[in-house]
């Protein structure tokens, strides 16, 4: 019986499936690896067949923060069956029950809630969209700035404040000022 | 007889722990609308010049796929063999890179095969094992190409060695390169052997312009590299704060940033202490290009921005660039020893603008069609300001004195204004052989010659009907 367990675990692994061979579906090439403009795009007035029961990969939908909408809602109504693979689709609605995301694998979608907070940077929300993290954490990390949501300031940084926190964040440790 | 033993260990144990992939090796990037099966999970390099055979680029399958993928490979912690029941290695798979993706004790990463032992065994260039571990039921990818937009987008760049070239494929539509989050390295080069990122249309070396060039779209993703990179041809979309960043010692050349964030001061380019050079910068509610620091820009196009170029920078070299449609041309901020010259600025708010800024060079640069043309908030007495072409009769400078051979007219450019502008110099321009020369240096008459400098970028003589040199440009505006 071990031995039955170890060869179904060998097949899983070795099956090497493609996306669309898991998914049986097309990958759709119109909207595969493009890029969009990152406001006030729009694809509702766009036949859904168009990307009914196709796979999308590699393209950004993503769009900058509105503030008074949590997630913008660009596709068609009545879209069904989209996977969306590699895909960046920050601050984008997807209606789930009816698509997928796939966001479990090495290659994947980011569909994150993004918003700008006080110290002029993008931050990664909660789902009540309290800050998270920072986007760009690994830099921050390297130049040993806080990535704790309790270090945003409370009001919005001045001009100068900011340009000092980016000297900090990019370890310039000194400009000569006249 | 064991001491023998333990010193022979202690001599084989650093080059098993601490040797890393060779910085002969070229990476692969494309999309997967190029190659379909392209992913980070892919080896996706070539050692330059190894005995094998490329299965990541040259003799890389149409799908991008990998040459071979196994899920028994075994390694010791204290030896480079890396063995499989299965099997399936070649003599051709030296040079190439298999990609440990999971396994028991394994140190996931890329791995560059040195040699091969049989169809069971090869030879890489450290332990994938984790230390004190053998690593067992481990999967590895060999050769096949590499595609942005994952999990292990930062962790590839940060895997790389001094040295090496990763080449990013394919401009055009339907070739766009999405990151899966944001790439910020930590990784370090040397004037020997810097990084090299270099985007490419169809084949390697080809240095694309326009949307030939392959694009990135980051997002709110940042694409931010170190120390020692050089970067080329490639064209960058993004929202971060400094969207594509370059920190220390290396240069963008033929590079397009882009940064549509409604945020305020954010930039199209940034970098510190680096050169950027022929590259193309808008930020629409920023700053175009951004160097802070010991920086050179030369030869650029920013426009369409808050700020063409501006930034907390000292000694910085401003040279031959075109500024265009921007609240403030160049901003002088914290700036002492800045040069700016040849510099053509149209159709800003204001054409330089200095608050802190204290003895600058500004020499042979066009302001024209400005609303003031140059404004500093103290005197700038010790400053150098000469042979500019003031773009007419009766320009606005404030706390500004000129100099001698300013030229208070229009430059007269071809057509500056136009969709895709052309602020090549016309004939009969006042700003012909109106640059700095070497006047009395050749008057001491220790040396001799017709050395004649135009004021502003244009360099052409204009003989004969009509502006020289052409439209504006390397790779026109996007």
């Amino acid at each position: 019986m071990r031995y039955f367990w170890i060869f179904l675990l060998i097949c899983g692994v070795c099956s090497a499936e493609t996306i669309n061979e898991k998914y049986d579906k097309p990958t759709n090439v119109k909207y595969s690896n493009q890029g969009f403009p990152y406001h006030d795009v729009s694809f509702k007035d766009i036949d859904p067949k168009e990307f009914n029961n196709t796979i999308i990969r590699g393209s950004c939908f993503y769009q900058e923060w509105v503030e008074g909408e949590v997630a913008k809602d660009i596709f068609p109504d009545g879209m069904t069956g989209v996977v969306f693979d590699g895909c960046n689709l920050d601050n984008i609605y997807v209606d789930e029950i009816k698509n997928t995301i796939i966001k479990d694998t090495i290659t994947r979608c980011n569909n994150r809630k993004i918003k700008v907070q006080n110290d002029w940077e993008d931050w990664e929300l909660n789902v009540d969209l309290t800050p998270k993290e920072p986007l760009n954490k690994e830099q921050r990390l390297k130049a040993g700035v806080s990535i704790d949501p309790k270090g945003i300031p409370e009001k919005k940084f001045t001009k100068e404040e900011r340009e000092n926190f980016e000297k900090t964040l990019n370890n310039i440790t000194a400009i000569p000022i006249p | 007889m064991k001491k023998l033993l333990i010193i022979l260990l202690l001599f084989l144990f650093p080059k098993v722990c601490f040797a890393a992939l060779d910085a002969a090796i070229l990476w692969e990037i494309r999309t997967t609308g190029q190659s379909s099966s392209a992913s980070m999970n892919n080896g996706g390099g070539f050692t330059a010049g190894a005995a094998g055979t490329d299965y990541s680029h040259a003799s890389l399958p149409a799908n991008g796929a990998p040459i071979l993928t196994l899920t028994d490979l075994a390694c010791l912690d204290t030896a480079t063999n890396l063995t499989s029941v299965t099997g399936g290695f070649t003599e051709a798979m030296i040079g190439n890179v298999i990609h440990i993706v999971s396994g028991t004790q394994a140190t996931v990463g890329w791995y560059e095969i040195t040699a091969y032992t049989n169809g069971n065994t090869v030879v890489i260039d450290r332990t994938c094992a984790v230390g004190g571990q053998n690593m067992t039921a481990a999967t590895g990818n060999v050769g096949g190409c590499l595609a942005l937009g994952s999990a292990l987008d930062d962790d590839f760049f940060e895997a790389l060695t001094a040295g090496n070239t990763v080449y990013i494929s394919g401009g055009g539509a339907g070739n766009t390169h999405t990151i899966g989050e944001s790439i910020s390295n930590t990784q370090t080069g040397t004037a020997v052997a810097p990084f090299f990122v270099d985007g490419y249309d169809s084949t390697r070396g080809d240095n694309p312009t326009g949307t030939d060039r392959p694009l990135i779209e980051a997002g709110a993703n940042l694409f931010d590299f170190y120390r020692y990179w050089i970067v080329e041809n490639l064209r960058v979309n993004s929202t971060e704060y400094d969207g594509l960043n370059m920190g220390y010692y290396g240069y963008f050349k033929n590079c397009y940033g882009y940064n549509s964030s409604e945020s305020a001061g954010r930039s199209g380019i940034f970098a510190y202490n680096c050169l950027i050079i022929d590259c193309e910068g808008v930020s629409t509610n920023g700053v175009a290009l951004e160097p802070t620091g010991s920086m050179s820009v030369i030869s650029c196009y920013a426009h369409d921005s808050t700020t063409g170029i501006g930034g907390g920078f000292a000694t910085t070299a401003l040279i031959n660039n075109i500024i265009d449609t921007c609240t403030t041309g160049i901003d002088v901020i914290a700036q002492a020893g800045g040069v700016f010259v040849n510099n053509t600025i149209y159709n800003c708010t204001t054409g330089i603008s200095g608050t802190t800024g204290e003895h600058i060079r500004v020499i042979n640069n066009i302001i024209e069609g400005c609303t003031t043309e140059a404004s500093w908030d103290t005197e700038q007495n010790n400053s150098y300001f000469d042979h500019n072409c003031w773009g007419g009769a009766t320009p606005t400078r404030t706390n500004v004195t000129a100099g001698a051979n300013k030229v208070d007219a229009s430059a007269t450019m071809t057509d500056p204004s136009a969709a895709t502008p052309d602020f090549t110099l016309l004939a009969g321009s006042p700003c012909l052989d109106a640059g700095l020369q070497f006047g009395n240096v050749l008057a001491a008459g220790n040396m001799t010659g017709d050395y004649k400098i135009n004021i502003g970028a244009d360099q052409d003589d204009v003989t004969a009907a009509g502006a020289g040199g052409g439209a504006f440009g390397w790779f026109g505006k996007q």
